[in-house]
């Protein structure tokens, strides 16, 4: 006689090969039933991390420039880090602004108006750190110089504070106009 | 004592036994086709088919059936070359041996065979023919020519039917009868005749529907796999009934018996 062993465990491999399939096919029906039935009872689930990811996803699609224009299509990379950078930003802002209660949102509007000052006065940021005198009147020569309005600004709210305003060399609309937009800073500071 | 399965292993012995013989719907077509072609005035019959398919036990048949009315002779194994052939024939044609160190002389032969035309008729059955070399064919096909001798050629449904083919060949075989495959109503009556014959009721019985499926599907309906397969099944039972009885059942061939016979014979793999 021949070893039965050893046949029966040849069976039993052959038995695991031949109900894998069955197993995988009840597995998938019984997955979809389940899903059949979580939609027709209403059951709401949270899809969220679905939208997140196909939402980049569509962001390194490679026909995406087809959806967003011929532009887009020239320079690919570029397009896809400032798409990604673009939405990325909306969805913190909207964010933001959605999840705040109302009494906050002029809060919000300092905060970006601050945010927007600095970013505008951004070269400007290293003198107000240094406290030196000659850094205002490099500002002061480059005033003269350029008339930019930002330096006008800084210089205004500088004397401003300094109780300074007649040694402002400016004209006068000028002057009026510089300082509406002194008292309007004053009242995000 | 001998276990059940003992005897039913022994029914499935793959043998050319007249004894083993089962009637089934087909072959008794096949007999009737080839006895009925035997009485007409043809010079070559051929029954073909693929191996297994049931040839050598019908040519043994007819010739168990006939030797009392015709002169019939049966090669059931191909001569190793023509001379045993031809000595076989000599002594088959004069009712005498060869004498020792000679050789028959074909046209002596022939013309022998042109003179019994008319005075006998002997039927020659030929098994495993493609075992023939095309040499010998021919001069079986000029044998026949004489109408002294009709010729049964069997062969296996393979490649080597190209040589019957011949076209030469083709226009002196009148009959052509295919033997083929067993049908799943075939099959089940032929495992449940070859056991009842041996008065195994309940093995009988326990093979199944179900199980008879499962033996056509992996033996494809042929015979001589039916048997193989038949004998593998019963020597597992005959082993876990000596040795662990609570793994047979004896009211339903189990399937994992089945599978691990045709596991063990090939038939399917891991």
């Amino acid at each position: 006689m021949y070893d039965i062993k050893h046949l029966e465990d040849e069976w039993k491999k052959y038995r695991k090969k031949k109900l894998k399939p069955w197993a995988i096919g009840i597995l998938s029906f019984i997955l979809l039933s389940l899903f059949t039935v979580l939609f027709l009872m209403n059951v709401k689930i949270d899809m969220g991390f679905l939208k997140t990811y196909f939402d980049v996803s569509k962001e390194t699609l490679p026909f995406e420039g087809k959806i967003n224009g011929i532009q887009k299509k020239k320079d690919q990379n570029s397009v896809l880090i400032n798409s990604a950078l673009d939405r990325l930003e909306t969805n913190n802002v909207t964010n933001r602004v959605v999840n705040q209660p109302l009494n906050t949102l002029v809060e919000m509007d300092e905060l970006q108006v601050k945010d927007l000052a600095q970013a505008k006065t951004k070269m400007h940021l290293e003198i107000i750190e240094s406290t030196s005198v000659k850094a205002y009147a490099d500002v002061e020569k480059r005033f003269l110089e350029s008339h930019d309005i930002d330096d006008a600004l800084f210089l205004a709210r500088s004397y401003y504070k300094k109780g300074a305003m007649k040694n402002q060399n400016i004209g006068h609309w000028k002057r009026i106009n510089l300082m509406k937009r002194v008292k309007r800073v004053y009242l995000y500071l | 004592m001998k276990s059940r399965y003992e005897i039913a292993k022994s029914v499935f012995v793959d043998s050319v036994d007249i004894d083993d013989y089962i009637d089934l719907n087909a072959s008794v077509t096949a007999y009737q086709q080839l006895r009925h072609s035997m009485d007409k005035p043809l010079k070559m019959i051929l029954l073909f088919g693929k191996p297994g398919t049931g040839k050598s036990i019908l040519l043994n048949r007819i010739q168990e059936k006939l030797k009392d009315q015709k002169e019939i002779h049966y090669f059931d194994t191909p001569a190793i070359n023509e001379k045993e052939f031809f000595h076989k024939l000599f002594k088959i044609l004069t009712q005498k041996d060869l004498p020792s160190n000679t050789e028959v002389n074909f046209s002596a032969l022939i013309d022998f065979c042109k003179n019994l035309r008319g005075k006998r008729e002997i039927i020659i059955l030929l098994d495993e023919a493609q075992m023939y070399g095309p040499e010998m064919m021919e001069k079986i096909r000029l044998l026949s020519d004489s109408r002294a001798i009709k010729f049964v050629v069997s062969l296996h449904k393979t490649d080597d039917e190209d040589l019957i083919a011949k076209e030469h060949f083709q226009s002196r075989i009148w009959e052509v009868i295919e033997l083929k495959n067993a049908t799943m109503e075939d099959q089940t009556a032929y495992i449940h005749k070859k056991l009842l014959k041996k008065n195994l009721f309940e093995i009988a019985n326990s093979i199944k529907e179900k199980n008879m499926k499962r033996i056509h599907k992996y033996t494809k309906g042929n015979y001589r796999e039916c048997n193989k397969l038949l004998f593998t099944i019963f020597e597992i039972c005959e082993f876990y009934d000596k040795n662990e009885p609570s793994k047979v059942n004896y009211a339903k061939m189990s399937d994992k018996i089945i599978e691990m016979s045709a596991l063990k014979l090939g038939y399917i793999n891991v």
